[in-house]
Parts: structure tokens; C-alpha cells; sequence
């Protein structure tokens, strides 16, 4: 588990999703986000854990984008 | 968490239990080759790796090490033990087996399951090992002391996670399938665009469907077509249904899609076979090569030897990529061209096996053509898949390509309807192929993308562990350069460092700076000795950051090929860094542990007597070793207390004159090492007349009742000491009263007042040595 600051994980996958074509949805950024943060710095993971995270993320990056919310404060 | 006492019984060279006890203190243990001290260290060894013993890992030692690790005449009855005793009281017990298993009790409650071997022991044959690592071993060593295993484990999970992607999503089979299915729409739609062949479709639509014009999505559009095609053949009449079918097969360009197959190996070939020889000659060396390019301006090519650029050299392996990247695309549009085969073959033998051609297929006209049909119905796509070769190429031609020209023959009398229906069918067909194929394109690139972001997020990740480690890395550096600067003051091997190397993951190397010039390895160009040395820093600095651990450090044997000035500075390197931590020093060097002894406050000391056989096992000597051994002979054997005594004091006058910086005679060869008292008496009394000082009411005065001492000494060492050696004969009392002599010169060396010895140097004044509180000193820069 981190106990020091997390930002470079934001920072870095950030990075990673500059100039993918099509864009990384934001369903992979943040399920990336939560596994680096946690699961994945615990230990190597299993297969089983590897298929069906690969799946989850597959199945994520087809998520269409949530629509925009009309901002209320439109200048 | 400290080590108080170690206990083995019946392990390695060890016999009935034997405690080291440290009392919790640092400790030296001085033995001679053979009497065991390192059984100590190996039971360490056996609990931190797990019952293992790294010099006993070898075909002899039997399947657990028993072998090894058992003594060889345990007697029945007796048991192999270790028992580790720490500080706090907590206990490690482990009991091993005849055959080697073990069973451990205490394990939960001690602190010792979280060492890691490689910091805590560092053994004669491992000091340099760490020089002699690889870049890769470097870093995993290290890893856990920058406290980024969690980074690494991270970065390590997302590579696998980016290989699990490509092989759930079955991307790589998407793209051949992408291939087959735009030739099929090359052969059928010609360059038609995708807005094009919807029209098509469209329009056909109308045609057949003109009840369903409320239809609008492309994929519902060509399945309604297909079933009213399908529909309009089922209600023809047998003979036009039997000319769709043959119409359906006559199409089929079963020669083009051999033809591609047969091109596209033709090309594999062409293209692997030479790729694969000048790979095996090139990248053995170039891999290793292409790591090493730092600042040179140019490179002597691995291949070639010609020097070329360094810009030129990088752009020809980034070009070796892309070709191997085109060997790729080759392979998968053999692979391509394969599928469209099978997916061909397959078709014509759905087609050739319906009921509607089944009075032309038993025509006796085409009684030629019945090993052609053998074939095709025995044809098993799937296995053609894995593999096809030439003769299958082949096969084809010869028993099936007659096919489609006798089904092209019967069907050029067609009627019209028919040969539109078929053509209509084809159209759809492979309408409904692009338009599935659109999808799975956008689904292809979906993941080639979420792999790719992937690969950059473990690159992001690796590099966020090169910017943290590069800061440990600093300060252990820090640390290797203070230590080395201890051992080596004023030598021209300077700027001591780790560091990563560029461009490269998962990888630490050292570099230093001999006589001015810049190093990338310290194997260039460091001696034995100095790698050893430089082993040793690199441990202690490793150790010095788990001060907050509290853990011993054990030294078994690490300054053998050290010299004797490089030895002492050891003790100064202990004594500025270490005095916090529990250091377990062992040597078989006399000479250094009586310097040892002289010189590190709070250790304790003891040695091992020699060992003589399995059944007595190791042994501690009762006292340390020194003048009241030789006192213990006196009764018996005079002229051995004798000899005794002048060995002893050859040794402890060694070490004292090498503090003192007595400047001797230079000798040839091992003499230089070799010195007898008489020899170091002779100079300290010479220069000890002017240089050896007490301190008096207001100045220094000469220290002369210690020169009188060392004059005394000399005396009887001369007449009695080499009689007793030469020709064995000394009396009782000459023999008493040379090492009541000895000890008395001895004794002078130290101070009445702290009891120090006279070995620190003046801390402002160069040119002295003193004792701790400064009452005695040697002033050896007048000497």
C-alpha cells in the first residue's frame, strides 16, 4: 500500500493517455488509477487476476463517454 | 534487533552445543583456517535463505543440503539444533533432521524472518560479488533498500496486464481476419469506399426488399437482403437453384487466393531466412553492445568493425526494428491469405455438398472428377490453418481448381435470374463481412490503444522509480565515498558512485574516477584488493541505512586480500560508522585481531581454539589470547613459554609500531611483514628517547621509565627469547622473567590514566599520536 503521496500516479497516467488514438475513456484511467494504487504494488498477480482485469479493462475502454453535463455558469 | 547469543549443537563443524555469545555487544572472533568460526555465520545463512547454504549448493551435498549441514559423526541420540537468541529474549529455535528437513519454533515472535542475507552477511568470496553483478542484479539488490518494491511490482504487474490484454482481446487475430476480409471486398467491390458499397446495398434492398423501405440500419438492411435472396433461389425452380449453386462456386477465386498464399511465403521466406542468420550474428553482440553507447561521439560496428557515428549506428538498429516490424506485417498477411483459402475451400464445399447440385455431382460426365471430390469432402479447414505447405498448395490446384472450372462450364448456359442471384448473394455476402468488420477494425484499435497506454503508463512508472532511486542512490553514494575516503585517504580513485544507467530499466552500476579519468566499471580498472575494498564500502553503506533496524552485521574473513595499512583503516571505518550497530567481525589474522583488540572500545573478543575432530567439534581458547598462554607453560615447558612469549610480542609490537607510524628500515619482500621484536624494540627505543611523552605539571615530559621498559624487554628477548627458540633451552625463571619483561613493556603502551592505548591521532596537531585523554603521546613527526 503507498503511504507517501500519490500524485505522481494521477501525473503518469495522464501521460500515458496524451496521444492514444482513439482517447483511453475515462473508465480505464480511473480503474488504472485505483489498481496502481492499491492492488498492484501488493505482489506479481495471478493469471486469473491478469484475464479478468484484462477484460475489465477491454470492456471499459468500449464504455461511451458519459454525456456532458451543460455547465450552469456559462459565462 | 540485536543478536545475543548463537547456539548451534551438531551442525556444520560443530559438535555438543556451543554458545557465541555476544551479550548483545560487536563482537571479533578470531580463529584459525579450520576451527569453525564461519559454522556460525552459515547458521545465520541457513535461517535467513530458508534452510539453504549457498557454498554448499552443489551435486554432493544431497537433496536438503544434509550432507553439508549435518556433522558427519552426529552419534544416535544427538540432535542438529541452531537456537538464536535476541536482545528483547525472543528465541528462533530450528531442530534439522537426519534428512535434512527442519522445524522451527519461535519464528512468529522474532525479528529475524524480515532480514534479507545479502545485507546482513557479507563473506570472504562474496565482497566483490557485488562489483561483479550484473546491472539487473545491482538494482534487484538494492531495490528494497530505496523502499520502491511496491513501484517495481506495480510496473512489472502492468507489462503482464498489457500481454493479458493482447491475448484476451485476440488482437492479433483480429487484424489477419481484418486482412481476409478486405481482399474479399477488394475482390467484390473493387475500390469502392464503405459509403459506396452501403449504396450498393442500398439499392439492392430496394430490388428484393421494396415492402421494407422503413429499414435504414445497414447490418438489419443485408440481413433482410440475404434472406430474400436466399428466399428467391429456395422458390426457383431445381434447375435454376442448381445454377446459382454452380454460378456461387464458379465464382470462387480459388486460383488468386493460392496464388497469394504461395506469394506471401515465398516473401516470408525470402525475408526470415537471411534475417535470421545475420541475426544470430549480429545481436549476440550488438545487444550488449547497444547498451554501452554513452557519450562516444562513435562506435566500432559489432558486425563489421568499421567506426560509424553514433547518430548513424542508433538509426541502423532503429531500421533492423522496422524491418523486423515488416517480417511481422509479412507473416500476418501469409496468414491472411491462408485464412481466405480455407474460408474459399470451405465454401465450395458447402456449396458442392447441397442437395441442389447433387444430380450434377453424380453425372457420369463427372466421373473424372471423383478423386477431386474425395478430396474436398475430406478437406479439414482447421488443420490447414496450423499449417500449409507447398504440396497442400499443390493439392489444391491439381483436385480442385477442376472443380470450379467444370461448375463454370455447366453454369455458362445459366439463365440470367440465376446468374444475378448468385452474384446478388456475393455482394451481400461480403457486404455484411465489411460492415461486421468495421466494428471489429474500431474494436482492434480500441485495444491496440488501451495496450499502448498501457506500455507508456509501465515506462511512466519505471521512470517515476529511476527519478526516487537516483535520490537513495545519492545517498548511498554519499556514504560509499565518506567510507572509502577513510580506507583510501589521499589515493587517486576518487568519485566513487552508483548510478543508473541512461536509457536502460532495472538496472545500477558503479562508476569511479581513477587518476582523473572518468570509469564506467570499477572491473576496468581496480585491483583485487581495491574491488574487495570497495565490496566492503558498498555493504556498509547498504547497512548504514538500516541503521533504524538495529540489525548485526556479521564480517566473515573480508579483509584477506587486503593489505596490512588497509586492514587498520577498517578498524578506523568501524569505529567512525559502527559503534551504534552490532558488527560480528571473524578473522583467521592474528595480527589484525590483536590490533582489533587494542583498539575498539565496548567489543567483545574471543577465539576459538583449533579443532581437532568431529566427535569434539568447535571449541572456545578460555582466555584471549596473549601473554598468560605463555605463562600457563612455564611449569612443563619453559623454552615453549619462551618462544611464546617472543612470538606474542612479535605481533604486538607490529601492530603498535604501525600506530605509532615507527618509521623502520625498508625490506625486500614478505620481511616487510615479518619483523621480530628485537626489531621494533630497537626503533622505539631509539626514537622514543625524543618522541614518546608523559604529560607533567606544565609541559610534556620523555617518557623514560617506558623506554627503560622496552630496553629491559629487548634484553632478554635477545639472550633468552631466541635461545629459547633456536635451542630450546630456557629455565623457569628466565622464562618468568622474560614475560614479566614483556608484559611490562607492554604495559607502557597504554595509558595509567584512561587506559587507552596510545593510537589516536591528534585531532589538531598532525604530527602526534596520543591516548585518549591525551596524557601519553608520540610525537612521530619529529622522529
Amino acid at each position: 500500500m503507498y503511504t507517501e503521496a500519490e500524485d505522481w500516479i494521477d501525473k503518469r497516467i495522464g501521460e500515458a493517455r496524451r496521444a492514444q488514438q482513439p482517447t483511453v475513456t475515462d473508465a480505464v484511467a480511473i480503474r488504472m488509477t485505483d489498481l496502481v494504487k492499491g492492488k498492484l504494488g501488493e505482489g506479481p498477480l495471478t493469471s486469473k487476476e491478469l484475464t479478468e482485469t484484462a477484460k475489465a479493462l477491454i470492456a471499459d475502454m468500449a464504455t461511451p463517454p458519459a454525456p456532458e453535463v451543460q455547465s450552469s455558469h456559462e459565462d | 534487533m540485536r543478536i545475543e547469543i548463537i547456539d548451534i549443537a551438531w551442525f556444520r563443524g560443530a559438535a555438543d552445543a556451543i554458545e557465541l555469545d555476544t551479550k548483545s555487544r560487536s563482537m571479533v572472533v578470531y580463529g584459525e583456517n579450520g576451527t569453525g568460526k564461519s559454522c556460525f555465520v552459515d547458521a545465520i545463512e541457513y535461517v535467513l535463505n530458508g534452510g539453504r547454504i549457498e557454498h554448499l549448493a552443489h551435486e554432493y551435498s544431497g537433496k536438503r543440503q544434509e550432507k553439508g549441514i549435518l556433522n558427519t559423526h552426529t552419534p544416535e541420540g544427538k540432535k542438529t539444533e541452531l537456537r538464536i537468541k535476541f536482545k528483547d529474549g525472543s528465541e528462533l529455535t530450528t531442530e534439522i533432521k537426519r534428512n535434512g528437513t527442519s522445524t522451527s519454533s519461535g519464528a512468529e515472535h522474532v525479528a529475524i524472518s524480515s532480514w534479507e542475507y545479502r545485507r546482513t552477511v557479507l563473506r570472504q568470496n562474496e565482497v566483490a560479488a557485488f562489483i561483479g553483478d550484473t546491472k539487473g542484479a545491482k538494482y534487484s539488490a538494492l531495490l528494497p533498500l530505496f523502499g520502491l518494491d511496491h513501484m517495481e511490482a506495480g510496473a512489472e504487474n502492468v507489462r503482464q496486464l498489457a500481454k493479458s490484454v493482447r491475448a484476451v482481446s485476440r488482437v492479433d487475430e483480429m487484424r489477419i481476419k481484418l486482412q481476409g476480409v478486405e481482399t474479399k471486398r477488394r475482390e467484390t467491390f473493387g475500390t469502392d469506399d464503405y459509403d459506396q458499397i452501403l449504396k450498393r446495398i442500398e439499392k439492392l434492398h430496394k430490388t428484393y426488399c421494396p415492402d421494407k423501405t422503413a429499414t435504414t440500419d445497414p447490418l438489419a438492411r443485408s440481413d433482410e437482403l440475404e434472406t430474400a435472396i436466399e428466399t428467391r433461389i429456395s422458390e426457383s425452380t431445381a434447375d435454376q437453384r442448381r445454377y446459382t449453386t454452380l454460378q456461387d462456386v464458379a465464382g470462387l477465386k480459388l486460383k488468386d487466393h493460392v496464388d497469394a498464399v504461395r506469394s506471401a511465403s515465398a516473401k516470408l521466406a525470402g525475408a526470415v531466412e537471411p534475417l535470421i542468420a545475420e541475426k544470430l550474428e549480429v545481436l549476440q553482440s550488438a545487444g550488449v553492445f547497444v547498451e554501452k553507447l554513452g557519450d562516444e561521439e562513435e562506435v566500432e560496428c559489432p558486425a563489421c568493425g568499421r567506426s560509424i557515428p553514433v547518430p548513424e549506428f542508433q538509426a541502423h538498429v532503429r531500421a533492423e526494428k522496422e524491418r523486423l516490424q515488416e517480417v511481422i506485417a509479412t507473416f500476418e498477411t501469409r496468414k491472411a491469405a491462408i485464412e481466405t483459402l480455407c474460408d474459399a475451400v470451405k465454401s465450395l464445399k458447402s456449396s458442392l455438398s447441397k442437395a441442389d447440385v447433387k444430380s450434377w455431382r453424380d453425372d457420369p460426365a463427372q466421373e473424372s472428377l471423383s478423386e477431386s471430390f474425395t478430396y474436398l469432402d475430406g478437406f479439414k479447414a482447421d488443420a490447414f490453418r496450423v499449417s500449409f505447405t507447398e504440396d497442400d498448395l499443390k493439392n489444391i490446384e491439381d483436385k480442385l481448381l477442376p472443380l470450379i472450372d467444370a461448375a463454370a462450364t455447366a453454369s455458362k448456359d445459366a439463365p440470367p435470374d440465376a446468374k444475378q442471384l448468385s452474384t446478388d448473394r456475393q455482394i451481400v455476402e461480403t457486404a455484411k463481412a465489411v460492415i461486421d468488420a468495421k466494428e471489429l477494425g474500431a474494436a482492434g484499435k480500441r485495444t491496440e490503444a488501451l495496450i499502448s497506454f498501457l506500455n507508456a503508463l509501465e515506462q511512466g512508472t519505471r521512470e517515476e522509480i529511476r527519478l526516487r532511486s537516483q535520490n537513495v542512490i545519492d545517498e548511498i553514494t554519499a556514504d560509499i565515498q565518506g567510507m572509502w575516503a577513510i580506507l583510501h585517504p589521499g589515493e587517486p580513485i576518487e568519485n566513487v558512485r552508483l548510478y543508473v544507467p541512461p536509457d536502460t530499466d532495472k538496472a545500477i552500476d558503479i562508476g569511479l574516477k581513477f587518476h582523473g579519468k572518468e570509469q564506467d566499471s570499477p572491473r576496468l580498472t581496480l585491483s583485487e584488493g581495491f574491488r574487495n575494498s570497495l565490496g566492503l564500502c558498498i555493504f556498509l553503506a547498504m547497512a548504514k541505512r538500516e541503521a533504524s533496524n538495529d540489525r548485526p552485521i556479521f564480517l566473515d574473513d573480508v579483509v584477506v586480500s587486503l593489505d596490512r595499512n588497509h586492514r587498520g583503516m577498517i578498524v578506523d571505518l568501524l569505529e567512525k560508522e559502527f559503534m551504534d550497530r552490532q558488527v560480528i567481525v571473524l578473522t583467521h589474522d592474528r595480527v589484525w585481531y590483536t590490533e582489533l583488540r587494542q583498539r575498539l572500545d565496548g567489543w567483545s573478543f574471543k577465539a576459538l581454539r583449533p579443532w581437532e575432530n568431529p566427535e569434539v567439534g568447535i571449541q572456545w581458547r578460555e582466555k584471549t589470547w596473549g601473554l598468560e598462554d605463555a605463562r600457563t607453560k612455564l611449569e612443563n615447558d619453559p623454552a615453549s613459554a619462551g618462544t611464546l612469549a617472543r612470538t606474542i610480542m612479535d605481533i604486538e609490537l607490529a601492530t603498535r609500531a604501525e600506530r605509532l607510524k615507527v618509521r623502520l628500515l625498508y625490506l625486500l619482500g614478505e620481511r616487510n611483514d615479518h619483523r621480530m621484536a628485537h626489531e621494533f624494540l630497537s626503533q622505539l627505543i631509539s626514537d622514543g628517547k625524543e618522541c614518546f611523552q608523559i604529560r607533567g605539571e606544565e609541559k610534556y615530559d620523555p617518557y623514560q621509565d617506558a623506554v627503560d621498559a622496552f630496553v629491559g624487554a629487548d634484553k632478554l628477548l635477545v639472550a633468552w627469547g631466541n635461545r629459547a627458540t633456536h635451542s630450546l633451552d630456557l629455565v623457569r625463571n628466565e622464562a618468568k622473567n622474560l614475560i614479566a619483561a614483556c608484559e611490562k613493556a607492554l604495559a607502557f603502551f597504554d595509558c595509567p590514566k584512561c587506559k587507552k592505548p596510545v593510537h589516536k591521532l591528534h585531532e589538531e596537531r598532525a604530527e602526534f599520536v596520543q591516548c585518549k585523554c591525551g596524557h601519553l603521546r608520540w610525537r612521530y613527526g619529529k622522529a
